[in-house]
Formats: C-alpha cells, structure tokens, sequence
C-alpha cells in the first residue's frame, strides 16, 4: 500500500462512527521505490490530499522531517527538489506489512502483503 | 433457517468467486483477461494525477500510469494473485467503501451491482460510490442486461451455470464436443436457474421457485440436469442456504460449487468416479510425494492434477448469482440516487452501460 492511499482512506462505514479519518497507522515493513517523478501529477496529488493526514503518515515511517510541518500555501510554487519529498512520501513508500486503526473505535485494519484489510466482516471479529 | 439476500451473494457470488480465483492463478492463467475497449477508455481519458476507484476489480486489469488507480474486492484469493504496478489494491466491499467523502475523481464500477441480491443493496452500492466521488466527477457503470442478443433469461434473478470445462488450460480450451448444436451463450443462458430473492419471512417462495425450476429443467434439459447433487455421491452441502428445516429441498438445489474437493479422500473419490485412470494415477502418487517430497512440491502436484482432473469434468458445474437489468432499470436506479445524474446510457454486447456524473445536491435542493 502506497502512503497517498492511507490518504483517501476512512473507516467510516463502521457503526457509531462519525469521521473515521485519518486513520492510525502503523508500519512494521515497508519498501522504497523509485517512482518516476512528474512535477504536475504530484502538484494534481497534493491538492487532494488532506495534510493532516498526510503528516500522520509520513511520521509512521519516521519521515516526517521530509516535508514541512505546515501545508505551504500554494504547492506550484515550490520547487522540484521541494516536490520530490512529497513524491517520495506518497508514491515511493509502499507499507508491506503494518495496520491501519479507527481513530474512533481502535478497530484494527491489518495491511498483509501490500494489502490492507478493510472488510467489515473480519474487522468485527 | 430463512435465507437473506445477504445469504445468496455470500453462497452464490463471494464465496465462489474465490472458488474460482484457485483455478486461475498464474501458471493457469489464460494469455490475458478481456479488457473491455470502453473501460479502457474511460481510464484514459481522465486527466493526469486523477485518483480512480475501482470497485470490485476482481484482477485488476484497468491500471494507469498518469492516474492512481485504487482496486478493491472482497475476494482475498484474487487479489494476492493480481498484484502488479500501477495499481493499489485492498480488501473492501462495495456496500462499506474505506474511503473519505468526495475524495476520488472516477470510478468504475463494472460488473458488480449484478450481483447484489436487492434493489435497497444496489441503490446501496451506487449511494456509496456517490459519497466518494467529489462533485463533476464520473463513474462507469456495467451491468448484464436481460436482453440478450442470443437468448431469454426465464427471470432476472438468476443463478447462473459457470461451467469448468469452458476454463482455459495453459491458454487453451480444453477439447470438448456439445453435442447440442447451440452457441457457450444460448446454452448458459438456457440452463440458468430463476431465483425468488424475498424477505425472510417468504423465504419458502425462494426454495419453491428453485424447485419447480430445477425439476422443470430436469425434463427439458437432460444434459444440464444431471448437475443437480442430488443424483450424484457429493457429500451434502452444510452451507447450502436451504437449511435444515427442509431436507428434501436442499437435495434438490444446485450448490455453488461442487463438493468433493475439501478433502483429500474425498477428493480422489470423486476424481475416480469420473475417471478412474486418473484417480488411481493421484492415489498412487500421494503416498510417496508426501514421504519423498516437501509439503509445497506435494501441494504443487496435487493443485495441478486438480485442476486437470475438474477441467475434463464435463459434469462440473459452478453457479453464480447474477440480478440482470432490463431496458431503463440501471439508468432509474442511478436516477433514484440524489447526488447522481445520467451522463449517457448504452447497450454494449449484452450488457447494459451508464456513465453517472456526481452533482451537487445543493444547487437542485436551493
């Protein structure tokens, strides 16, 4: 799992769960790629992502240091060198092994192989 | 015991689906699933660094290197065995979809409200698909259609034969002459079995209209009937969704899959009855591996004689549950979705196709 998916992910659908985002995470195993970096699609990626969120991922692999504390203000003005740590961070961290956790429930996702699990079934085990 | 429709689709459509995800790991894999040109279409055209979800990607076949495509499924087997680039994938199912409000630009959702067993559930998936989308963003939508070019479904709910020995081997077809002079497509849709998806408490119309279909196709379709267990020396099924309350019924409906497989014993005598040949080959063949050779050369061998054996099975039968759209029914359920309007609607080999787009349900509730 590439960390710009935890992004999009919300346990939401669970029962008595209002938010559900950003999800904790953990990460026991990770790869890191080499991704071919492209100025505009990571600019495009940012103004998806919600920072907060990707603070909380870029900590789990003890990154954080790659990329401002603070959301710049406008992600087209920083430079390419700026831009490839976000791409790393989103797109070249692949968590192999690790878990994804309700911020509301503690309900645990586990991430086997590179893929979490985010069925209602198992998760209510 | 009473059936729900969550029943079916765990009989008919999940659990049998990761059946059949067994059969077509890599080594058996046939050249290369069919890609459908529109799907790709629809990928390629949104613009560069969109997020795509794609809902239900069985083997993930819609990958994108200027997009990010997100697949998810609740079968684990297919997906394990579909791990490739340009594309991440989990385990999710459509009705409960991980993802936050309006966060993705597109998504596809091709041939999976088929297989939900009501109306509330298929509303259910697109509301969800609805949540994620933000707002001007589309969602291709493919489900099987009632008309079909080459044949009449009895019904539109339906349980569906999936029939072993039309599996590609190593790429090819196995050899097997039908003896009925009729096209894969006429016979399937011929042999398909109407099914009453109801409430729990008119479960008996459901057993009742499987019944009747499956002793009327007894009389009119000899080569098909013999699938029913009930003939044969398959042991009972325990999940079979009839229950116990009603015994002579549940000989009567066809299971999902076939039965021998679980175990070893059980396995080799339902290979033997088919073709003794080869269950003695397997029998004499289990002994020693198991002494000669490790566990995973052992499981190789006797993966690999399974499949053989289930592909010259002509008597193997899977069924799947499928609910097929009439003419307008896929454009009124996306209709009946506030947050989503019709973009454009098709008919495509068998197959009705509507592309929605996400509105804001501000503008048309001022």
């Amino acid at each position: 799992m590439k960390l710009f998916v935890h992004n999009f992910m919300s346990s939401r659908f669970l029962k008595n769960v209002t938010v559900g985002y950003p999800l904790e995470l953990t990460v026991k195993q990770f790869e890191e790629k080499d991704i071919e970096f492209d100025r505009e699609n990571t600019i495009v990626m940012l103004d998806k992502v919600q920072y907060e969120a990707l603070l909380v991922a870029a900590a789990a692999v003890n990154q954080a240091d790659r990329i401002p504390s603070e959301q710049p203000a406008k992600y087209d003005e920083l430079s390419d060198d700026q831009l490839k740590q976000f791409h790393h961070i989103l797109m070249n961290i692949d968590v192999v092994d690790g878990e994804l956790i309700c911020p509301e429930t503690k309900t645990v996702f586990p991430i086997r192989d590179g893929i979490p699990n985010m069925l209602k079934v198992d998760a209510e085990k | 015991m009473s059936i729900s429709s969550e029943n079916v689709e765990q009989e008919y459509v999940h659990s049998i689906y990761s059946r059949l995800a067994t059969y077509q790991q890599k080594d058996h894999k046939p050249s290369s699933p069919r890609i459908w040109p529109r799907v790709r279409q629809f990928v390629d055209q949104q613009s560069i660094g969109s997020v795509i979800l794609d809902v239900g990607c069985g083997e993930a076949k819609y990958t994108s290197q200027k997009c990010h495509v997100i697949g998810f499924d609740t079968c684990s087997e297919v997906l394990s065995s579909s791990k490739k680039e340009n594309i991440e994938l989990c385990l999710a199912d459509a009705v409960n979809i991980p993802i936050r409000d309006a966060s993705v630009d597109a998504i596809l959702n091709v041939s999976v409200i088929h297989h939900l067993a009501t109306t509330s559930r298929r509303r259910q998936v697109l509301q969800e698909c609805s949540r994620c989308l933000r707002v001007g963003g589309k969602m291709l939508i493919y489900a099987w259609a009632f008309e079909q070019p080459n044949g009449k479904f009895a019904a539109q709910d339906i349980l569906v034969p999936w029939n072993m020995h039309e599996t590609a081997i190593g790429g090819r077809l196995p050899k097997v002459k039908f003896h009925l002079n009729t096209t894969k497509e006429q016979r399937i849709i011929a042999a398909s079995i109407p099914v009453n998806i109801s409430d729990k408490s008119i479960a008996q119309r459901w057993f009742s209209g499987v019944l009747s279909k499956v002793t009327s196709l007894t009389d009119q379709l000899p080569y098909f009937s013999k699938r029913c267990p009930s003939s044969s020396g398959y042991k009972s099924n325990q999940s079979t969704p009839t229950g116990s309350d009603s015994p002579l019924m549940a000989q009567k409906l066809p299971s999902a899959a076939p039965q021998f497989l679980p175990t070893t014993n059980s396995l080799i005598s339902g290979i033997k009855r088919w073709s003794p040949m080869l269950g003695r080959r397997l029998a004499s063949l289990l002994v020693p591996v198991e002494e000669q050779f490790s566990e995973e050369l052992a499981q190789t061998i006797m993966r690999e004689s399974i499949t053989e054996a289930m592909a010259t099975l002509r008597e193997v039968t899977f069924y799947r549950f499928y609910h097929v759209f009439k003419e307008g029914e896929l454009s009124d359920l996306v209709d009946s979705v506030d947050s989503l309007k019709v973009v454009s609607t098709s008919f495509e080999h068998g197959n009705w196709c509507v592309i929605a787009e996400k509105i804001s349900t501000n503008l048309i509730r001022p």
